[in-house]
């Protein structure tokens, strides 16, 4: 049972922090049609940064801040400086090879990041505050796994909230609609796709600071690990669509939680793009398509 | 705009394919004006996750050349005199192909005398094929799977610097069962190193009568291992052992503890005497028992001197086994050359004859099939945050241990 209770709990944690790593990726990919392919490495350097900030300073909101405000900013700059442009140059029709100049930024970012850290890997103490809980048998959830589960829930919600409600979100809904007569009616597009960059990009940030104070460690790999993990769940629960990320990630994190609790990691990766495929031939725009309303 | 995409992408080329290679306007083995000077290729892990280890291979054999120079370079030979090059610009960040890419390019360039490095053996498995069918002396300083020697199929220039595997395993086996542990449970890194520790370590329980209560993996860059704890857990050990690398290892006792999973934990690995693993880890690293081929407290002149040497060049207190097997290695091609090889292609032949008394870890002489013979490790427990040692033990054959004791 305890068990049982370990992998449900893992499930939950992992499944959060894969949908929060899918919802900046999936609100990238529907507003502006690009796959950031360096939403992972942007939000692992800010992660290495703000550690770099805590052990300066010692204050632990400015070390996460620091992560959502620069994985924000490196998200306008890549905007601005390559993914718009590409985007402007591509003539209708062409083979998109949007996804060059994208690889690239990722390596970019990468090397910044192991410039900055000569180890590879770095420990990171507690960034939010709490203490440990005891949740059952022995088993005792860091301070971080609660707030990866209330900003799991409460960051999507926001997030709808502002697409909804506010003129940036109308904007940007409008922008990924019909970019075309957005313009138009007089919407800055620019402004709006980098907004729009900015929000996913400080998601993520976010999402960084609680993976690397839950697990008490930040690595080179995280960057991959985050847009491959969130490209997937974005996959699986419906590209563009806050609820269709949530879904997806908790799908994934408790797909992989089960096979490498009950079967053998071994199998993790055959069973979450078996996963994936599965859900591409029978449901290629995502588990939530039929059910999903014309939202962002 | 669209010329900046292009510059950045063609900017992260380079920087992907670029490296931090010195020294490389030196030349190889050179007759021309000047001081001759052998160029030994050097490669590992210099970014990534393990990149720690890279360095520590390349402070190794750094410290090895500047050794060997300062004390007039090669001591015989028909390259005597020559000063030893290091060219670091063989980056594999522990992948496989890209160890292979390094290694051809080493082979398709005359200035190279010899390799010398590689972090996991997944890299060198890939390369020393490479390297045996060019007749190439690959010393693997660090990676430690037979299947490295027995990739070699061409000519015997494929040399594993450390202990192989049985000899990790067999020690922390021994003392476990020693300790009288009964019901112990594996987790290991998959892949050559992580199933070879974990492999060799199972079959050494069995020859004692021992089976492991369960036996859980993960792969490379894993950072989440409460399932398989939890699963480890559910088993009832009587103490666990980790088969990973130095930042996984010290999340293993992290979630460990976290699961409430206290239990004592062995490393069969020789990962946990790393300043990664100690620092990473905390104090959950105190109680874990390892091994490593350096012991730290050894008194010969030799290890007093190499590691005086080390703390002077790096201001590190500790020789990591990477840096000590980088260091044996570069000084092992030295003394081939000094023995009378004069080309790439006769090392190898030399290398099989040399016998170095003390390194500084012990002595180093290699047998026919490239292995060490009568490799050291070393069993610590890591007490107050330092690895205290215990017991020696020297490699006897492919897969037989002795007890020997501690140079104090």
């Amino acid at each position: 049972m305890e068990l049982f209770l370990t992998v449900c709990v893992t499930s939950l944690v992992l499944g959060l922090l894969y949908a929060l790593f899918a919802t900046g990726l999936s609100l990238v990919l529907r507003a502006s049609g690009g796959l950031n392919l360096a939403h992972g490495d942007s939000l692992m350097l800010a992660t290495y940064v703000a550690v770099g900030t805590l052990h300066v300073s010692g204050l632990r909101p400015l070390a996460i801040l620091t992560d959502v405000v620069m994985a924000a900013a490196i998200g306008v700059v890549v905007y601005l400086a390559v993914y718009g442009p590409v985007a402007g140059h591509r003539r209708a029709g062409a083979t998109s090879l949007g996804f060059l100049p994208a690889l690239g930024l990722a390596l970019i970012i990468r090397n910044v990041a192991v410039l900055i850290n000569p180890r590879g890997s770095e420990p990171v103490p507690a960034l939010f505050p709490g203490g440990r809980v005891n949740l059952f048998g022995d088993y005792q959830l860091p301070a971080a796994g609660w707030w990866v589960l209330g900003a799991g829930i409460v960051v999507p919600l926001l997030l709808a909230v502002f697409l909804r409600r506010g003129v940036t979100g109308r904007r940007v809904r409008a922008v990924a609609d019909e970019p075309t007569l957005a313009r138009l009616a007089g919407i800055p597009v620019v402004r709006t796709l980098a907004a729009t960059y900015a929000v996913a990009g400080a998601i993520g940030g976010l999402a960084g600071a609680l993976f690397a104070s839950f697990f008490g460690q930040v690595s080179i790999s995280l960057g991959w690990q985050a847009t491959l993990t969130g490209f997937v769940a974005a996959i699986l629960g419906g590209v563009g669509w806050v609820r269709g990320a949530v879904l997806g990630g908790l799908m994934l994190g408790t797909a992989q939680s089960f096979v490498s609790g009950y079967l053998s990691t071994r199998f993790r990766d055959v069973v979450t793009f078996g996963l994936l495929i599965a859900v591409l031939l029978l449901a290629p725009e995502g588990v939530l398509a039929r059910s999903r309303l014309r939202t962002v | 705009m669209k010329k900046l995409a292009l510059v950045i992408s063609a900017l992260a080329l380079a920087a992907a394919c670029s490296s931090s290679s010195s020294d490389k306007a030196a030349n190889g083995p050179s007759t021309s004006a000047g001081p001759k000077k052998v160029v030994i290729a050097v490669g590992g892990p210099f970014s990534g996750d393990d990149k720690a280890v890279g360095d520590e291979i390349r402070a190794g054999a750094k410290l090895a050349a500047d050794q060997i120079n300062a004390g007039g370079g090669i001591t015989g030979g028909p390259l005597k005199g020559a000063q030893v090059v290091i060219d670091d610009g063989f980056d594999d960040a522990d992948v496989p192909q890209k160890a292979v890419d390094n290694i051809r390019k080493v082979v398709d360039d005359d200035k190279y005398i010899a390799f010398v490095g590689s972090g996991l053996s997944d890299a060198s498995v890939a390369a020393a094929p490479v390297a045996s069918q060019a007749g190439l002396s690959y010393m693997a300083a660090y990676a430690s799977s037979p299947k490295i020697l027995d990739a070699a199929t061409a000519q015997k220039s494929v040399f594993v610097i450390p202990p192989t595997f049985p000899a990790y395993s067999f020690s922390v086996a021994d003392q476990l069962t020693k300790k009288g542990y009964k019901k112990p449970a594996i987790i290991h890194l998959t892949g050559t190193y992580g199933d070879g520790i974990s492999d060799f370590f199972v079959e050494s329980l069995k020859d004692s009568g021992v089976t492991p209560v369960a036996n859980e993996s993960f792969k490379f860059g894993d950072a989440e291992f409460t399932t398989q704890l939890g699963k480890i857990k559910d088993a009832g050990p009587d103490s666990l052992v980790m088969v990973g690398l130095p930042d996984s290892d010290a999340l293993i006792v992290k979630q460990a503890e976290q699961l409430g999973l206290s239990v004592p934990v062995f490393d069969p690995g020789g990962i946990t005497n790393s300043g990664t693993f100690l620092k990473d880890a905390g104090n959950l690293a105190n109680g874990v028992v390892g091994n490593t081929p350096s012991d730290a407290q050894r008194n010969t002149p030799a290890a007093v001197a190499l590691r005086d040497a080390y703390t002077a060049a790096t201001k590190e207190p500790v020789v990591p086994d990477p840096a000590v097997f980088a260091y044996e290695g570069v000084q092992a091609v030295a003394a081939g050359l000094a023995d009378g090889a004069g080309k790439r292609l006769d090392l190898s032949d030399h290398l099989h004859k040399i016998s170095i008394a003390d390194t500084g870890v012990g002595p180093l002489k290699f047998a026919a099939d490239g292995s060490r013979v009568g490799g050291r490790l070393y069993i610590f427990q890591v007490q107050g945050g330092t690895p205290v040692f215990t017991v020696g033990y020297e490699q006897t054959g492919p897969k037989a241990i002795k007890e020997i004791p501690l140079e104090r």
